[in-house]
């Protein structure tokens, strides 16, 4: 028999803010734990169905696990167990981000940015030219 | 009945390296089936002691699964003999107030 789809479990531990890798762990060993059941339930001679009916009664109910599992706050992710940190850190890393974001977006763009700054120089230095010679004739004429 | 499950998985664990299924079952055989756990909750109180650094989870691959065997460290050991103070002083409490006459509860009132 295929091992339960423990869903429902899975459903309330992401809900609880229960760390993706502890709640796949956890997954893992209840289905160990269940195919271990199943097969003890076999060896007394039960049907397949049945034995897995009984192997996932004895498992236990799902909202019971859950209820355990989120009664232990050490088996939080720490963004639930300490939010203060979250709410602290945001800023934080808001204002370290937003200096980081021009030099991020360029990042990988170096020889567009490079065409850009040679055109941008050399439109510079005409312009620049240009108003000097002007500059100067009119000095010139004055 | 609060901290018995805990106790009995220390004291279990404490004798032999297990996986969860074992200590179940570990459990039933010992307590005469008195205390049967509910199985899947047998985890959620595993890695909790795991976390608290009570109990150290070593992976072994057998039969082509990994199981995840559970033992008791230094800190659980610690834990395990307050524990079993604390239950032997509960208990011969419990035990000394089943036992008492009935002369020594109607003495209460009179002092």
């Amino acid at each position: 028999m295929p091992s339960p789809k423990l869903t429902a479990l899975k459903t309330s531990l992401r809900a609880g803010g229960v760390s993706p890798a502890y709640i796949s762990r956890l997954l893992a060993e209840l289905d160990d734990h269940y195919a271990d059941l199943e097969r003890e339930e076999r060896a007394t001679g039960r049907e397949p169905v049945v034995a897995a009916v009984e192997a996932l009664r004895r498992l236990g109910q799902q909202d019971a696990i859950a209820a355990e599992v989120l009664a232990k706050p050490e088996l939080r992710s720490w963004p639930e167990r300490w939010p203060w940190i979250v709410s602290l850190l945001r800023p934080v890393l808001l204002l370290l981000l937003l200096p980081a974001l021009p030099v991020l977006a360029c990042a990988g763009r170096g020889p567009a940015i490079a065409r850009w700054s040679v055109s941008i120089s050399l439109a510079a230095l005409l312009t620049g030219g240009l108003l000097l010679a002007m500059a100067r004739s009119m000095l010139a004429v004055i | 009945m609060s901290g018995v499950p805990e106790l009995l998985v220390l004291r279990l664990l404490a004798r032999k390296t297990m996986y969860g299924y074992e200590l179940v079952k570990a459990v039933r055989v010992m307590t005469g089936e008195a205390i049967a756990l509910g199985e899947g909750v047998i985890y959620p109180a595993l890695h909790g002691l795991e976390k608290n650094g009570a109990l150290k989870a070593t992976r072994r691959p057998v039969n082509g699964r990994t199981r995840v065997y559970y033992r008791v460290t230094a800190k659980g050991q610690r834990r395990l003999d307050r524990l079993t103070a604390e239950w032997d002083r509960v208990s011969s409490g419990v035990r000394a107030a089943l036992v008492a006459p009935q002369g020594a509860i109607d003495g209460l009132s009179e002092s």
